[in-house]
């Protein structure tokens, strides 16, 4: 079974092929083979999960640049080792 | 220009000292096969953090839930610097609003930070919602339609 950089190295090699043909759907890549094609992630996932449960298998939507986060993501220690309320 | 000062004593802390919390279950499986998933019921709660670009689960729980990881790591800068994030396919159900979020989260050491928090609710969810934080009383509330929300961030 690929790892997930495999996968992802597999997708890589496609990339310009799916680009061509397939801009802007979903994609499942399972044991660096191209399970499919998809409209929405829903039915990405959906299929990834219900074949290959947990993986590793690499979603991703075609022509997608790279996630960033920008800094608005904060982290604090105020309330370490406490509780909020319930 | 209304001036206010910080902090109010007459007004409730809870929301001031933790934010808008809500009790969660968190699962995976896949979308709209109603019990052929298992939610892993815990003492889960999750953070609605407007600053939050993309929703988060933390990632000692979602290796434990054998969450898988969907892609290659994601940039992103925060407070204590840089940092890559693997995207996981995950489900959260908000507790008390009855509502499903399935989607891409981030994996985040929350409680490695030793944040009291198990996931963040960002920005990607509340596209799709209302919410209303009243600190003068301190009470927020979430209003969403449809129940169950998709999330991909991009």
């Amino acid at each position: 079974m690929a790892t997930l950089e495999e996968n992802v190295a597999a997708y890589e090699e496609m990339r310009d092929e799916l680009e061509t043909n397939h801009m802007h759907q979903w994609v499942v890549i399972y044991d660096k083979e191209l399970v499919g094609t998809f409209t929405d992630f829903q039915e990405a996932a959906n299929e990834a999960v219900t074949r290959f449960g947990s993986g590793p298998y690499h979603i991703k939507k075609i022509g997608e640049p790279p996630l960033q986060i920008a800094p608005t993501l904060r982290f604090t220690l105020t309330h370490a080792h406490d509780r909020p309320p319930r | 220009m209304r001036t206010i000062d910080l902090p109010g004593e007459d007004q409730p802390s809870s929301l001031e000292e933790w934010g808008p919390v809500a009790q969660i279950d968190i699962a995976h499986g896949p979308q709209g096969t109603g019990g052929s998933f298992q939610f892993h019921r815990g003492d889960y709660n999750a953070l609605i953090d407007t600053g939050a670009r993309m929703s988060c689960i933390d990632s000692a729980l979602a290796e434990r839930l054998n969450l898988p990881i969907i892609g290659s790591p994601i940039k992103g800068v925060g407070a204590n610097g840089p940092f890559n994030s693997d995207p996981i396919l995950g489900r959260i159900h908000i507790t008390d609003l009855e509502t499903m979020i399935y989607g891409r989260f981030l994996s985040m050491p929350l409680t490695d930070h030793n944040q009291p928090y198990h996931a963040i609710i960002g920005r990607d969810f509340l596209r799709r919602s209302r919410f209303t934080y009243n600190g003068s009383v301190g009470t927020w509330e979430l209003e969403i339609d449809p129940p169950t929300v998709t999330i991909t961030s991009s």
